[in-house]
């Protein structure tokens, strides 16, 4: 054993408080504090404790049965228990905080169990949860109450409900029970609870509650009725049956109705009677208040008054015021002398319902009445319906015996009374037994027995009993016959004809479907489209063509005669004549004159050598060079001048422009002209030309002669000869000085110019100004073209005229001419022509020569570049003038878009041809002819005049003009411009053609159509002519029936019928059916014999050919639904020609209307049941 | 261990100048702060040890409260709820007639737990005056307190297992109340107290009477 170490001393070190104090005391502290703030917080947010006393609480468990307001949990019950007398269940209710203020001594609380009543079921949702208690309390905060008494049932108003609440009292509880509903017209707007007795024990009371908005229409004219169930009345008015709906037959229900709406309203609690049926409800409305101050009369009436008995209406006027409140007999012999029993009716009147103020007391009444007396008023017993029953009524009666109110009597005031006008039944049934009795029954029978007896001889008749032996033998032939074969053989013969028509039938059906498949009903369509189509086209056309038609006629006419004038011209003698001036022409040719003509030309050319030669001399080329520079100098100013002149052009042409836009016309005119023209060509076509190209041959021979003649080999020499002259006269000019004096003249000549050139500027402005006048007077170019066109008209006719002109004989005569020519230049002078020829050109050359020299070569330079520049000017210038010419062009084209216009006034044209037409006819072309026989006399003696012979010459010149003027015209693209206007024009034709076209097209489609439609025009009035032909026949027919005979006839027949059965041999009829039987049998054994059941069979079976034939029939009628086609078109055409506004057409549509409003009233009808099926059964 | 029960005196750790690990049971010389074989620290006598035992105890105790006021099981079938609370149930269980059930609940929540406090707490107040029960027995007690306390939760488990089974939407639905949640948490403060009681101290008391 070791030993054992000393105990250390371990002491530990003293701590203080805070190190001795473990950190983990925190734990139970915060638990602490935990548990103090659950405590502490379900105590504040624990709401107060309630006491509700119940009389019973079944179903309420504490800490179960919660307590709701509108359906949401606000409480909890937390103990049930007795109150200390055992006498309530108290049961003490947990609230929420925050609804607890709201719960003050206004609160309801109930106990909300399932239920199942006739208006439903209710708080189903408590049989699985439990009940519960509900809550009705208001939305203001009120004192707080801790104690409450417990409904037994839910109240009527819940949650501060908005509306009326109201007593109902009634003498009986009939109709009304806790949730009955109050209806207003079929709808409930309110219910009826808390049923109780009044206070006096003598009526129910029960309160209602109409909430909002509908508590507005309850006024004191409101009357509440039961409505539950069914009533089934039988008294004064009658049987009555009253079933309202189904449901408040279960339920029962409360309605209401209000007879002035805006009556004084009524304040809650108000007290309505509850009326047993609506008619007594409505009777009341007069009568605020039935149970109102009454008035007690009585009547002394001294008749009888059976039916008569207390509650007995009093009617007043026909309304009910008053009832009878008891019947007591009644002796006083000292008023009314005897001692006769009397009744005494006393009766209870409202002055209420008479219209008198609810409060009038007795003494108002009687004053009332007592005046109403004095006018008549008595009361009279009357009954009240025909099964019996009396009341009394109180009439005024006009001349009722005088007679006043006994206001003294006792112990009520008397009112006067008359006889009753009281028709019984009895007293009715009583009448009717009598007139039975007085019937003569007892004569009616004697009647009856006599009848009987005569029928009974009549069947007692030996004959008659005969009759049925008579009969079955009849019936046994009939028997036979029937048996006969042929009769058997009956129903096979008629079963086949029964096939054959069948046969028929199906033939029949086969053709329709044929017709049906082959489209006949849509080419029956289409056919009365395109008729329709056309009859439109035609009918649109037809309005313009009877005018068209008689221009036609007119102009027609015209030409017929101007053709027949033209017949009788006399052209004859005018050839004859032509054909003689022609001859003398000729004539002339061959004439030794003419001849020597040529010789006469070269001394004339001789002579111009001549000339030459002393010009040569003269130095006039010098002055001429100076003449032609100042010439260029003016010609400079003269440019400068001509710019406006220029613009003026071009304004000229502007106006140019705007006539071109009357070219259309003109055109059109030049077309017609073209085609006259085009005539004129073939005409001449005709001509002998190929006669005149030989001469002319031959003439080119004759000149070819003439070349290769001696003297015109010659004529170079000659004129190498000239020009050595004229070499040698410009040596003289060069010697002479000519030239400086030609320059002198020049000098002067310059300043002429120069004074020329100055006095040039006022010409020019004159030129300017006749520019504008002529660029005006262009203005007036449309007119001039309108004039221009004519005139082309004129020149249409003249053309036309022309190619009636022998130009045969002309051609002729220029043949002649020719020959002549030829003739000419075969002569020895012509061929010496040449020679001459030459010498001129000598002295042509050397007049070259010197001009060479004479620096009129420079000046001509000069003189050209300054004519350049005025061309480069001019062209210049020339631009705007073509560009306004483009324009020009382009309004051409522009004109060219109002063809249709032109078409129109192509109409007009023709109609101004045909007046030209008829004037030229009226022309005395005779005299014309005439005129131009003398011209042509003229011209002969002209051509025969020496003149003629130079005539040559000056053409040569006049075509070297020409040919310049056509290089000017070339090279001023005036061609162009005219190709472009007359390609324009060109397309412009063309357009027209082609807007032309389509119209002319038209125009034969509708005429087409014209003929079409005024081919069946004819058939289809002779048509409606026969048709009425044939009506009239027939109402004439018909009239002439003689339909009174017939009558007449009828009658006699039936009065004869009328005798014969009038006649007594009725007695003898049965021998006689006898011996008529016999007879029949006696036919019948004939017919047996006879074999006319076989006959029958033939007619049968010719039945069935017939048949056949019917059905081959049959096959024709495709023709025949043609023709219905056709019959339909017609009808369709006559329907469209139906107006829809006609009296037809209204008629339809108003029809229409009032089916379609009958319609609609099925479709509301039914669709009122379909909402409310129950309408059928519930009478609403 | 042998049931020594003569009055030899004990050598405890502490008088032999050691001191012994609580996990591992590893000792060492006295003065050894932390057990170098597992870390522990190590204190030959808790010196808060008595503190936190009541702290916990309190903490449990309170706890303990409201689990029996409070129902413990909020129980709804169709539209019917009823609310439970421990004792509650066990009453109604055996009104039933489930006697046996009833008993399992009464000592399962109801004796058990209060047996504990009433053992933690005559343990403590044992170590200020012993002789009621002798150390051994003391000992013995702490042990079984020690054992018996994670059964304690078997009432929070069947809750927890029948709200999580019984849900069967509209017809039926178990639900935990308020004082399953205290249970709970009162049994697991009071296994805290228990553990929080160093049974050395027992011993210590023994040597002081002896003293």
């Amino acid at each position: 054993m070791t030993e054992t170490p000393p105990p250390p001393d371990v002491m530990p070190a003293r701590r203080s408080l805070w190190e001795r104090v473990s950190i983990v005391w925190v734990v139970p502290l915060a638990a602490l504090l935990i548990s103090l703030g659950v405590v502490w917080q379900g105590y504040v947010d624990r709401g107060p404790l309630i006491e509700i006393h119940f009389e019973n609480a079944s179903g309420v468990h504490a800490d179960e049965t919660e307590l709701r307001y509108r359906d949401v949990t606000v409480g909890l019950v937390e103990r049930v228990r007795f109150s200390d007398n055992l006498a309530e269940v108290v049961v003490e209710v947990r609230l929420d905080k925050d609804v607890a203020p709201y719960v003050d001594a206004e609160s309801q609380f109930w106990v909300v169990r399932p239920q199942v009543t006739a208006q439903g079921v209710t708080g189903l949702d408590t049989v699985l949860s439990g009940v519960f208690v509900a809550g009705s309390w208001d939305t203001e905060i009120g004192a707080p109450t801790s104690v409450f008494d417990g409904a037994e049932s839910p109240p009527l108003i819940r949650n501060q409900e908005n509306g009326l609440t109201i007593e109902l009292t009634a003498p009986t509880v009939s109709g009304m029970a806790d949730g009955t509903p109050i209806l207003y017209r079929g709808i409930e707007v309110g219910t009826v609870a808390n049923l109780r007795l009044s206070e006096d024990g003598q009526m129910v009371v029960a309160d209602g509650f109409i909430p909002a908005p509908v508590d507005r229409l309850i006024n004191v004219s409101t009357r509440f009725w039961d409505t539950s169930g069914f009533s089934f009345s039988f008294g004064a008015q009658g049987a009555r049956l009253d079933v309202s709906s189904l449901a408040s037959l279960v339920s029962g229900g409360i309605s209401f109705d209000t007879a002035v709406p805006n009556d004084a309203a009524v304040d809650t609690g108000h007290r309505f009677l509850l009326y047993e049926d609506e008619g007594t409800a409505r009777s009341s409305v007069f009568a605020p208040v039935p149970a109102g101050t009454t008035v007690t009369l009585s009547l002394i009436f001294d008749e009888p008054v059976r039916g008569l008995e207390p509650q007995s209406p009093v009617t007043f006027q026909g309304i009910e015021v008053g009832e009878v409140e008891a019947l007591t007999g009644f002796v006083d012999a000292e008023l009314f002398g005897d001692s006769r029993a009397r009744l005494l009716a006393t009766i209870l009147l409202r002055p209420a319902r008479m219209g008198l103020a609810d409060d009038t007391d007795t003494a108002a009444l009687v004053d009332f009445l007592d005046e109403r007396v004095q006018n008549g008023l008595r009361a009279q017993l009357q009954a009240a319906s025909i099964l019996g029953g009396l009341r009394i009524a109180l009439i005024e009666v006009a001349d009722a015996a005088p007679a006043a109110l006994d206001r003294d009597a006792e112990p009520y005031p008397v009112l006067p009374t008359i006889p009753g006008d009281v028709s019984d039944f009895a007293d009715t049934a009583e009448g009717v037994f009598n007139r039975i009795n007085a019937l003569p029954v007892e004569e009616l029978l004697q009647s009856a027995i006599d009848v009987m007896d005569s029928a009974n001889r009549v069947l007692n008749d030996p004959a008659l009993t005969d009759t049925p032996g008579e009969v079955v033998g009849l019936l046994a032939d009939v028997r036979a016959i029937v048996g006969s074969d042929g009769v058997q053989r009956l129903p096979e013969d008629a079963a086949a004809l029964m096939g054959s028509l069948t046969a028929a039938a199906e033939d029949l059906e086969t053709l329709l479907q044929q017709a049906e498949e082959q489209g006949a009903v849509a080419s029956l369509v289409a056919a009365l489209d395109a008729a329709e189509a056309a009859a439109n086209t035609v009918s649109e056309s037809v309005a313009g063509f009877p005018a068209v038609l008689a221009e036609i006629e007119a102009a027609t006419l015209t030409v017929d005669a101007f053709v027949q004038d033209l017949d009788a011209l006399p052209l004859e003698p005018l050839t004859v004549q032509a054909s003689t001036i022609l001859g003398e022409v000729e004539a002339l040719l061959l004439d030794p004159a003419t001849q020597s003509l040529p010789g006469e030309v070269a001394a004339t050319v001789e002579e111009a050598r001549a000339a030459i030669a002393d010009l040569r001399e003269s130095g006039l080329f010098d002055s001429a060079v100076a003449a032609v520079n100042r010439a260029s100098g003016a010609v400079d100013e003269v440019l400068a001048l001509l710019q406006p002149l220029a613009d003026e052009a071009q304004a000229a042409m502007t106006d140019l422009r705007g006539a071109t836009e009357g070219l259309p016309g003109l055109v059109a005119r030049a077309e017609t002209l073209a085609a006259d023209v085009s005539g004129l060509i073939a005409t001449v076509e005709a001509l002998p030309l190929s006669d005149v190209a030989a001469r002319t041959l031959a003439l080119l021979d004759g000149a070819e002669v003439l070349i290769s003649g001696a003297e015109t080999q010659a004529l170079p020499g000659t004129v190498g000869a000239a020009v050595d002259e004229v070499r040698g006269l410009v040596a003289d000019v060069r010697q002479s000085g000519l030239l400086d004096s030609a320059e002198l003249t020049l000098a002067s000549a310059r300043q002429v110019l120069d004074d020329l050139s100055a006095g040039l500027d006022p010409v020019l402005a004159e030129a300017q100004a006749t520019l504008g006048a002529v660029s005006q007077a262009t203005a007036g170019l449309p007119d001039l073209i309108a004039q221009a066109e004519d005139i082309t008209d004129g020149i249409d006719t003249l053309l036309a005229s022309a190619n009636a002109v022998p130009l045969a004989d002309l051609a002729a005569r220029a043949e002649g001419l020719i020959a002549a020519a030829e003739v000419l230049l075969a002569a020895p002078e012509t061929q010496g022509l040449p020679g001459d020829l030459s010498a001129a050109l000598e002295e042509a050359r050397a007049l070259v020569a010197e001009v060479r020299q004479s620096g009129l070569i420079d000046n001509a330079d000069l003189t050209l570049t300054t004519a350049r520049q005025t061309l480069n000017d001019l062209s210049a210038g020339l631009d705007p003038v073509l560009a306004e010419a483009e324009v020009a062009l382009a309004g051409v084209s522009g004109a060219a878009a109002d063809v249709p216009q032109v078409v129109a006034r192509i109409q007009e044209v023709a109609d101004g041809i045909d007046t030209l037409v008829a004037t030229a006819n009226g022309l005395p072309l005779s005299d014309v002819v005439a005129r131009a026989e003398g011209l042509i006399a003229a011209a002969e003696t002209l051509i025969a005049a020496p003149e003629a012979q130079a005539l040559p010459a000056e053409l040569g010149e006049a075509l070297d003009a020409l040919t310049a003027l056509v290089a000017e015209i070339r090279s001023s693209g005036v061609i162009d411009g005219a190709a472009d206007t007359l390609g324009a024009a060109e397309t412009a034709v063309a357009e027209i053609s082609a807007a032309l076209r389509p119209v002319l097209e038209e125009a034969r489609a509708a005429a087409a159509a014209v003929r079409e439609a005024s081919d069946g025009v004819p058939r289809i009035v002779a048509r409606a002519e026969a048709i009425a032909a044939d009506l009239e026949r027939l109402s004439q027919t018909a009239a002439d029936l003689p339909l009174d005979e017939l009558t007449a006839q009828v009658r006699s027949v039936l009065d004869g019928a009328e005798a014969l059965i009038a006649s007594d041999e009725i007695q003898s009829v049965p021998p006689a059916l006898r011996s008529a039987l016999g007879q029949v049998e006696t036919l019948l054994a004939e017919i047996r014999a006879s074999g006319m059941v076989a006959n029958a069979n033939a007619t049968f079976s010719a039945t069935t050919r017939a048949a056949d034939a019917i059905a081959e029939a049959s096959d024709d009628l495709p023709g025949l639904v043609r023709r219905m086609n056709g019959l339909l078109g017609e009808a369709e055409t006559v329907i469209r020609g139906f107006r829809a506004d006609g009296p037809l057409g209204s008629d339809a549509r108003s029809a229409l209307r009032d089916i379609r409003e009958a319609a609609r009233s099925v479709n509301s009808l039914a669709r009122a049941i379909e909402r409310n099926p129950n309408s059928l059964l519930l009478g609403r | 261990m042998a049931r020594a029960r003569s009055h030899r005196p004990i050598l405890t750790a502490r008088d032999g100048g050691l001191v012994g690990c609580t996990r591992c049971t590893r000792v060492w010389p006295l003065g050894t702060s932390v057990c170098r074989r597992c870390g522990t620290p190590l204190e030959s006598r808790r010196w808060s040890s008595l503190q936190r035992v009541w702290a916990w105890w309190i903490v449990g105790f309170v706890c303990y409260i409201p689990a029996n006021l409070y129902p413990m099981l909020r129980t709804r079938v169709l539209f019917r709820v009823t609310e439970d609370t421990i004792i509650g149930g066990a009453i109604e269980l055996a009104s039933h007639g489930a006697y046996g059930i009833a008993v399992v609940i009464l000592v399962a929540s109801v004796l058990i737990p209060i047996g504990k406090f009433a053992a933690i707490a005559f343990l403590a107040l044992s170590l200020h005056r012993p002789g009621l029960l002798d150390n051994h027995g003391r000992h013995k007690l702490y042990e079984v307190v020690e054992f018996i306390g994670r059964w304690s939760m078997i009432d929070v488990f069947v809750v927890a297992i029948l709200s999580a089974l019984v849900q069967l939407n509209v017809v039926a639905a178990i639900n935990p109340g308020p004082a399953a949640l205290t249970f709970a948490l009162s049994v697991v403060f009071t296994m805290l107290s228990a553990q929080s009681f160093d049974p050395r101290l027992i011993w210590d008391a023994e040597d002081r009477a002896r003293a």
